[in-house]
């Protein structure tokens, strides 16, 4: 018997599944289980892990007499992509300091060992390793974690492009693991220092948790989770943690309005859970870095209504304001991609056999980034969900409601202990399937097996291993202690001008990894010839003979007879002797003036003035006046940065400053959209040329 | 006085007429392009403006001015922009779809190509009414035929003069656009944001992005100012790249297109009809609601 399952994902041009019309039946989903490869290490660490388990023992994936809510014991590293350049991890280096410091300090209470930094070009994560090849390099076979070699608790720092997804998945098994990536380097300052002033007990929230479920009409997925994980949950919280206040909003209530009061709004609790449909983007929506994995509210009317969803019906990082308050929460989103996203579709190619794309590289989900690095201070950290989020692990073969893994992981919380420790459950439950799923495989013969309990080992399994945790794994809730009257918390605004003068200076040099693969090598390689011809010739006079650049579609055209052109249409409309000329003196002079923005984005120039009376400021000669020239940034390709920055009273101006350094990252972002729109237009305008 | 406002006619919509359009009437812009960069070399001096929106520069400018009078409430104010950045969206992805339209507008067009004929001589719709498509096609007829009349040294009157005037308004428009665009490749462009009727920042900007900002003393130390003025920038980068993807829509589908005409130069010829389709289509896109929220 074949049976349809749901998934928590919506496209956002069609208001339908991210899959379109075809529907993912047991049947299918078991042909992708029985085509499932596992490689030997993996099977072996599922097996090993599983044994652990079943043994009863307080282990949690430690040796023994290893205390797991004890980081002196338990130990804390942070690791670096070895390929990370230098300028940029001394910028995060510097930005995450106060977490560093906090961290040494814990970890390396009883052994200095116990903490480590794998950073640079001999200890980070190199391109490719798998989790045993890099823990080999630290003296660790599969098995539970031994912090004398490597510690438990382990920090990731680095985009999914440079340490993969999976990478994480295999660490996670037996390990704490979470991570952390932004675009830029003052994110970082903000999570450490957020983090930081929670465990300082700066920062703490009343002991309180929302529950926001969807149950959209007419879909099979939300009423799902709605009644059968948030309703369960909540009622079981209630019962079970008398000292913590629980709001269950109804579905009826989850909409995008009321979701703000509880994410940074007044209603903002310690621990947030929703479960919703998460948003999906095709490829080249230019919602797609921004918004996937966004939570679709109660305002969508539900699956019959199709039609493009716009962001009124969903809540995205920019519905978190600039005056919301999120610091010191630790929030628990169940929907696609709500932690992230892969580059390819790992479902699409194993049922279909075809690889298809649905991100121009993997990353990060922007709503957790945003609750994490919000500038009046960040959420602790987010459990989410990377690619799809199956309903199959909340129902259990279709007709057993199971959500103990859920249940565990809120406890580990409410009991105090770190994050990295909670997603034991879904770590746990992810080996203990795995070796089942293998084994049922084994044993059985595709005429045997069930399809319905196969598929749901395999969404199961997938939907465990894919829960990560988006922050450092040591962060615990940051509550009032049990039985203290809920004190208001106190804030410490982290603000810009709180940010130190030594990071400012290293952020205009700072480049993410995304951004400088995405302005290069990837673009390039998935441009056309002409595009690609285009790029090489970036530069290059026209006139010069030998050239592989874009401007040779134009030269070629030019020596056809007729002439250049540059009448009206008007003209060539009632001539009509060449037609084609006036166009074509149009496209290459586009051309020209395409290929000049390329020679002029070797470098971004940003300065920063200010003035008393606006009236007075004039334009002249390449510059104003009537204002004072207040701070400079000079970009070069190369990364290297000029900048001047400005001084009050013999100190640095960090009102005046903070302020260039948004405007260089706004001229920074729009410099890139330039250079995409620029490298489309090329190809296409080479296409029509050559028509 | 709109929230959004520019010295250039927008063909996109997005931003009103400030009354001081530094374009030339469309019969009079030429096909072809300035070619003295040096006029967009940063080191010009250019006309002087005073500091409030209120009043408007007189003198001649060369540079494209781009006002966002904002309201003086934050949210206010950021939910302006993010009314425009859903059209913005909405007419992006419109600009999407719009090649496998025009695609699937040639083959449909193609096969009925008889039966379509006689529409040729009936009056294409003005503006946005009647059907787009049909209009397209009349346009497209009606180009054809008049080349055809012009090749065999025909002289058109009555109805044909009437088409003749649809065709040159359309490419009037076009003209305009490729104006549009020669001159934000060539020159500055000034963004100014005012809340409440005051000036808190003026940006230069040149076509790569290299910007100058100045700020009102009060404002350069206001995040949510700042914040404002940011997002009027980035309006500013998305006006200008929507219309290079304009051009380039539109050059493809004319590509697309130039199969229906038997006229020589049927691409050149049908960059004006598929401009008006493609304007169209967009500024229904521009007006489409979305879903709406329970």
């Amino acid at each position: 018997m074949s049976k349809e399952l749901y998934l928590n994902g919506i496209d956002a041009d069609t208001g339908g599944p991210i899959d379109g019309d075809t529907v993912i039946t047991s049947e299918m989903i078991a042909g992708v289980a029985r085509g499932l490869t596992v490689s030997k290490e993996d099977r072996n660490d599922a097996k090993i892990r599983s044994s652990l388990n079943q043994s009863g023992g307080p282990h949690f994936g430690v040796v023994e007499g290893v205390e797991i809510d004890n980081l002196a014991s338990a130990g804390w590293s942070v690791i670096f992509p070895a390929s990370l350049p230098q300028k940029s991890v001394d910028g995060i280096k510097e930005a995450l300091k106060p977490l560093l410091d906090l961290r040494k300090e814990q970890a390396s209470q009883q052994k200095a060992t116990n903490y480590k930094e794998v950073i640079g070009t001999e200890l980070g994560y190199r391109d490719g390793e798998t989790k045993n090849q890099f823990l080999k390099r630290f003296g660790r076979q599969p098995g539970p974690a031994d912090p004398d070699y490597f510690p438990f608790y382990s920090l990731i720092v680095g985009s999914p492009e440079t340490i993969p997804f999976t990478f994480q998945y295999q660490l996670d098994v037996q390990y704490g693991v979470g991570r952390i990536y932004f675009d830029v380097l003052e994110d970082y300052y903000r999570y450490a220092s957020s983090v930081v002033n929670a465990e300082t007990k700066k920062t703490t929230r009343a002991r309180k948790a929302a529950f926001f479920g969807t149950a959209n009409k007419g879909d099979m997925a939300t009423s799902m989770s709605s009644t059968q994980l948030i309703s369960p949950l909540a009622s079981g919280m209630l019962q079970d943690h008398k000292d913590w206040s629980v709001d269950l909003i109804n579905p009826a209530d989850a909409t995008k309005a009321n979701l703000t009061n509880y994410m940074g709004g007044s209603k903002t609790p310690a621990l947030m859970f929703s479960a919703s449909h998460g948003m999906s983007f095709k490829l080249g929506d230019p919602r797609l870095l921004r918004h996937t994995g966004a939570i679709l509210t109660q305002d969508w009317p539900g699956p019959t209504v199709r039609g493009p969803i716009s962001d009124s019906l969903y809540f995205s990082a920019d519905d978190i304001g600039s005056d919301a308050d999120v610091s010191g929460m630790l929030a628990f989103i169940f929907a696609c991609y709500g932690g992230g996203i892969p580059k390819s579709d790992n479902f699409y190619r194993q049922a279909f056999g075809e690889k298809k794309d649905i991100a121009p590289y993997a990353f990060l989900s922007q709503l957790p980034l945003r609750l994490l690095s919000h500038p009046r201070g960040g959420a602790l950290g987010v459990f989410a969900h990377v690619e799809r989020a199956w309903g199959a692990s909340i129902n259990w073969e279709g007709d057993t409601n199971d959500i103990q893994t859920f249940v565990s992981t809120l406890d580990t919380l409410l009991n105090g202990k770190p994050a990295g420790a909670a997603t034991d459950a879904f770590n746990s439950r992810y080996a203990e399937i795995s070796t089942e799923l293998t084994e049922e495989l084994d044993m059985t013969t595709p005429e045997t097996q069930d399809d319905v309990k196969l598929a749901g080992m395999w969404t199961s399994n997938n939907d465990a291993r894919n829960y990560t945790f988006i922050g450092d794994p040591a962060v615990r809730l940051a509550v009032a202690d049990a039985g203290a009257a809920a004190s208001p918390p106190q804030r410490e605004s982290i603000s810009l001008s709180t940010i130190p003068a030594a990071l400012t200076a290293l952020a205009a040099g700072f480049q993410p990894d995304v951004v400088v693969r995405a302005g290069a090598a990837p673009a390039a390689a998935a441009l056309s010839p002409q595009a690609k011809a285009f790029a090489a010739g970036e530069g290059q006079p026209a006139s010069q003979e030998t050239s592989f650049g874009f401007m040779d579609t134009f030269k070629k055209k030019e020596e056809a007879p007729g002439p250049a052109g540059t009448g009206t249409i008007a003209e060539t409309a009632s001539g009509l002797a060449q037609p084609a000329g006036a166009l074509q003196n149009f496209v290459e002079k586009l051309g020209n003036y395409l290929s000049q923005a390329l020679d002029d984005a070797t470098s971004l120039d940003v300065s920063t003035y200010v003035a008393d009376d606006m009236s007075a400021v004039q334009y002249e000669k390449g510059q104003f006046t009537g204002a004072e020239l207040r701070a400079v940034t000079h970009v070069k390709i190369d990364g290297d940065t000029v900048v001047c920055v400005p001084v009050k009273d013999g100190e640095v101006d960090m009102a005046v400053w903070g302020i260039h350094l948004e405007m260089v990252k706004s001229a920074q972002a729009n410099r890139a959209e330039l250079m995409k729109t620029i490298i489309n237009a090329a190809a296409s305008i080479a296409g029509i040329v050559n028509k | 006085m709109s929230v959004f406002e520019s010295s250039f006619d927008d063909p996109l919509g997005m931003w009103a007429s400030d009354g001081t359009t530094a374009s030339r009437a469309p019969s009079a812009v030429s096909f072809g392009i300035e070619t003295d960069r040096t006029t967009a070399s940063s080191d010009r001096t250019t006309a002087s403006r005073d500091g409030t929106t209120a009043s408007r520069a007189s003198a001649p400018v060369t540079e494209t001015v781009y006002r966002v009078n904002l309201p003086a409430q934050p949210a206010e104010a950021h939910a302006e922009f993010d009314h425009n950045q859903a059209v913005f969206e909405r007419v992006g992805a419109e600009l999407d779809n719009l090649p496998a339209r025009l695609e699937n507008f040639a083959l449909r067009s193609a096969q009925s190509s008889a039966s379509k004929a006689g529409a040729s001589f009936a009056v294409p719709s003005q503006e946005n009414g009647g059907n787009p498509d049909d209009d397209l096609f009349a346009l497209l007829m009606d180009a054809d035929r008049e080349v055809s009349r012009s090749q065999a040294g025909q002289v058109s009157f009555g109805a044909g003069e009437v088409l003749s005037e649809t065709w040159q308004d359309a490419k009037g428009r076009f003209e305009a656009l490729l104006t549009q665009i020669d001159h934000d490749a060539l020159h500055l462009a000034w963004v100014e944001t005012s809340i409440a009727g005051q000036l808190i920042a003026r940006t230069i900007v040149d076509w790569s992005g290299d910007a100058q900002t100045a700020w009102l003393g009060g404002s350069a130390s206001d995040v949510e100012q700042t914040a404002l003025h940011q997002r009027a920038l980035a309006s500013v980068t998305q006006t200008r790249l929507m219309r290079l993807r304009l051009f380039v829509t539109v050059a493809g589908g004319a590509a697309r297109v130039a199969g229906l005409m038997a006229a020589p130069g049927g691409a050149l010829l049908a960059l004006p009809a598929v401009y008006q389709y493609v304007i169209k289509i967009l500024a229904q896109a521009r007006e489409l609601p979305s879903i709406p929220t329970n």
